[in-house]
C-alpha cells in the first residue's frame, strides 16, 4: 500500500483517528508520519481497520481501471470473477491463484517484495500419514462394495487404490 | 476463573511493557473454496472436518458460533481469542485449548486461523506452539499450497507463510515525551507495521500499540520472528529510557498520576470502559517505573474485566449501560483493593 500523503513510498504506519465522532484512517510512509507530530493515535479493538480491504484500492490505483474483459473473467473452480477480487481484495479459492496468475504474481511481488515462499512447507511425513489413512479408508470401502456386489464401484475404488499406492513409491 | 486466557496471566518476559504476544497461521483446506465464496454445506463440512480431529487436537474444545450466546461471543473477542468478524459469523467456530493459549478460528477469512497467545514477549514460543498445531492438523487435512507462492490464503497479503506475529506494547513514556510517532514510523524499514489500539469516542486511552510483520512471504517464519523481536526489544529499551528520564525529572508528578489513578479506581462508583482503560494504563505505568508493586497479570485481568461482554458474563442478570458502569466500578475496585491489601495476586 502506498503512502496517502506522498503517494510514492510504501505506507508502514497505520493510524485510526477519531475527531468529533468521525473516524478516519491514515496510511503513511515513515517520512510523512515523522513529519506529522500532531497525529493522535487511536484505534478500535477488532473493528474497522483491515489492511486487506485496502488492497482493492491499491490495484486500481496502480493500474488504472481494470479492462472490462478481465473484470468478467471468472475462476472455473469457484466461479468468482476478477471484478469481485478488485472490490473485496479476496480471492475465491486456491485455484484463483492460477486463474489470475498474470495479475496475482506482480501483486504478490509488490506486497511481499517477492513471489517466492521460503518458509515452512507441508511436511513429507504429514503427506504420508494422510496418504496411508486414505488408502485404509479406500480399502474398507472397496471391501464393502465387493460384499454388497457393487462390482463397478469396487473396480473404480481398486483403480484409486493403485494410483495412491504408486504415489507412495 | 472462566474469563482468564493464558496471556492474561501477565507473567512473561518484559511483561511490565509487553502485554502479550500473538502468532497466527492462516491455512485453507485444499479443494474447498475460501470462506467468502463457499456455500453453507461446505462451511458446515469445514467445521465437521475440524471436529473430526478432536483426537489429534488433544485438549481442545470446538464451539460453534451459532451455539454461543452473543455475550459469550463478545467475551471471546474481548479476551482476544476470536475476531469480531468471526463472532458475527453464524457458520464459524473456534477450537480453544484448555489453558486458553491456543485458539483456532474456523471459517473466518480463511478456513483455519491457528493462533497462540502468550503473556509478555514470547514470540518463539508462540510460533512453535502454533506451528505444532499446524503440523498436527496437516497430517490429517491437506492444505492449499502452491510450490512457488507457499500457503494460499483468501487475501494475497497473507500468502506464503500465512503467518502474522504481533506484540502488544504499553508505551506511556514514549507517548508522554512525544517520541512515539517517530519510533513507530521507523519500523517500516524492517517490514513491520504499527497500529494504535484500544479506545472509543474522541479521546486516546490505554496507550497500547500493536507491532506486527507486514510481509508474510520471502523469508522463513523464524527470520520474520527474529526481525520482529529485535525491533520490539529496541522499542522496549526506548520506553525504559524514557520512563527513567520521566521519573528522574518529575518523580512527584509521575507518582501523583499513578497514586491518583489507584485512588480513583479503588473508590469509583460509576466507571466507563474508557475511563477504566485510562486508569489501568496509569497504574501500569507505575508498575513499569517501579513506583508500585502490582502484578502485570492483575492489570491484564482488570483490562479485560473492564470490557462490556466479559463484565456481563460475570453477572447473572443482563445489565443496561448505567448498570454496567456501576458493576464495572464495583468489580474493578474490589479486585484492586484486594491486590493492594494482600500484596501481589
Ligand atoms: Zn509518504
Ligand atoms: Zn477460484
Amino acid at each position: 500500500m502506498l503512502c496517502e500523503e506522498c503517494k510514492a513510498q510504501q505506507a508502514t504506519v497505520h493510524y485510526t483517528q477519531v475527531v468529533n465522532g468521525e473516524k478516519t484512517e491514515m496510511h503513511l510512509c515513515e517520512d510523512c508520519a515523522k513529519a506529522r507530530s500532531d497525529i493522535d493515535i487511536l484505534g478500535f479493538p477488532g473493528t474497522g481497520f483491515n489492511i486487506n480491504s485496502l488492497l482493492a484500492g491499491l490495484m486500481n490505483f496502480e493500474h488504472g481501471p481494470t479492462p472490462a474483459k478481465l473484470r468478467a473473467e471468472a475462476c472455473s473452480t469457484c466461479g468468482a470473477d476478477y471484478n469481485r477480487f478488485t472490490q473485496s481484495g479476496r480471492l475465491g479459492c486456491a485455484d484463483c491463484y492460477k486463474t489470475f496468475a498474470k495479475q496475482i504474481s506482480p501483486l504478490l511481488k509488490r506486497i511481499h517484495g517477492t513471489t517466492a515462499h521460503h518458509g515452512k512447507v507441508p511436511s513429507k511425513g504429514a503427506k504420508e500419514i494422510s496418504r496411508k489413512r486414505r488408502l485404509t479408508n479406500l480399502k474398507l470401502e472397496q471391501r464393502a462394495a465387493v460384499e454388497s456386489e457393487q462390482y463397478e464401484k469396487a473396480a473404480e475404488l481398486r483403480d484409486q487404490i493403485r494410483k495412491l499406492e504408486l504415489d507412495g513409491q | 476463573m472462566d474469563y482468564k486466557a493464558k496471556w492474561m496471566e501477565g507473567n512473561g518476559p518484559e511483561s511490565a511493557i509487553v502485554v502479550s504476544t500473538r502468532v497466527r497461521v492462516a491455512r485453507n483446506l485444499a479443494g474447498v473454496p475460501f470462506p467468502g465464496t463457499m456455500n453453507e454445506i461446505q462451511a458446515q463440512g469445514v467445521i465437521a472436518t475440524v471436529e473430526a480431529q478432536q483426537g489429534v487436537l488433544e485438549d481442545m474444545h470446538v464451539q460453534r458460533m451459532a451455539e454461543l450466546s452473543q455475550v459469550d461471543r463478545l467475551a471471546l473477542v474481548e479476551k482476544h481469542l476470536i475476531s469480531l468478524d468471526l463472532a458475527n459469523k453464524s457458520d464459524g467456530a473456534v477450537a480453544i485449548s484448555s489453558d486458553q493459549a491456543v485458539a483456532i478460528m474456523v471459517n473466518e477469512e480463511d478456513h483455519l486461523r491457528i493462533q497462540c497467545l502468550l503473556p509478555g514477549l514470547q514470540l518463539e514460543q508462540a510460533w512453535e506452539t502454533a506451528s505444532r498445531y499446524d503440523d498436527l492438523l496437516e497430517a490429517e487435512i491437506p492444505f492449499a499450497f502452491h510450490e512457488e507462492y507457499g500457503y494460499l490464503t483468501a487475501c494475497p497479503t497473507n500468502a506464503g507463510t500465512g503467518m502474522r506475529a504481533s506484540v502488544m506494547l504499553h508505551l506511556p513514556a514514549l507517548v508522554g515525551s512525544g517520541h512515539v510517532g517517530k519510533v513507530l514510523a521507523a519500523i517500516g524499514q524492517f517490514g513491520l507495521m504499527a497500529r494504535g489500539i484500544y479506545g472509543e469516542g474522541t479521546q486516546a486511552v490505554g496507550q497500547m500499540f500493536q507491532i506486527s510483520n507486514q510481509v508474510t512471504s520471502g523469508l522463513p517464519e523464524e527470520e520474520i520472528i527474529r526481525n520482529l523481536r529485535g525491533v520490539v526489544e529496541q522499542i522496549v529499551a526506548q520506553e525504559k529510557a524514557h520512563l527513567k528520564k520521566m521519573t528522574a525529572t518529575s518523580r512527584l508528578q509521575v507518582e501523583d498520576r499513578v497514586f491518583r489513578s489507584i485512588g480513583l479506581l479503588s473508590n469509583v462508583r460509576l466507571l466507563s470502559t474508557n475511563e477504566a482503560m485510562s486508569l489501568i494504563s496509569d497504574i501500569r505505568l507505575g508498575v513499569a517505573a517501579d513506583i508500585i508493586d502490582l502484578s502485570p497479570g492483575l492489570l491484564c485481568q482488570l483490562m479485560v474485566l473492564a470490557q462490556p461482554g466479559v463484565l456481563q458474563k460475570e453477572c447473572t442478570e443482563s445489565l443496561d449501560s448505567q448498570q454496567r458502569d456501576v458493576k464495572r466500578a464495583e468489580i474493578l475496585s474490589k479486585r484492586l483493593k484486594q491486590a493492594l491489601r494482600g500484596g501481589n495476586i
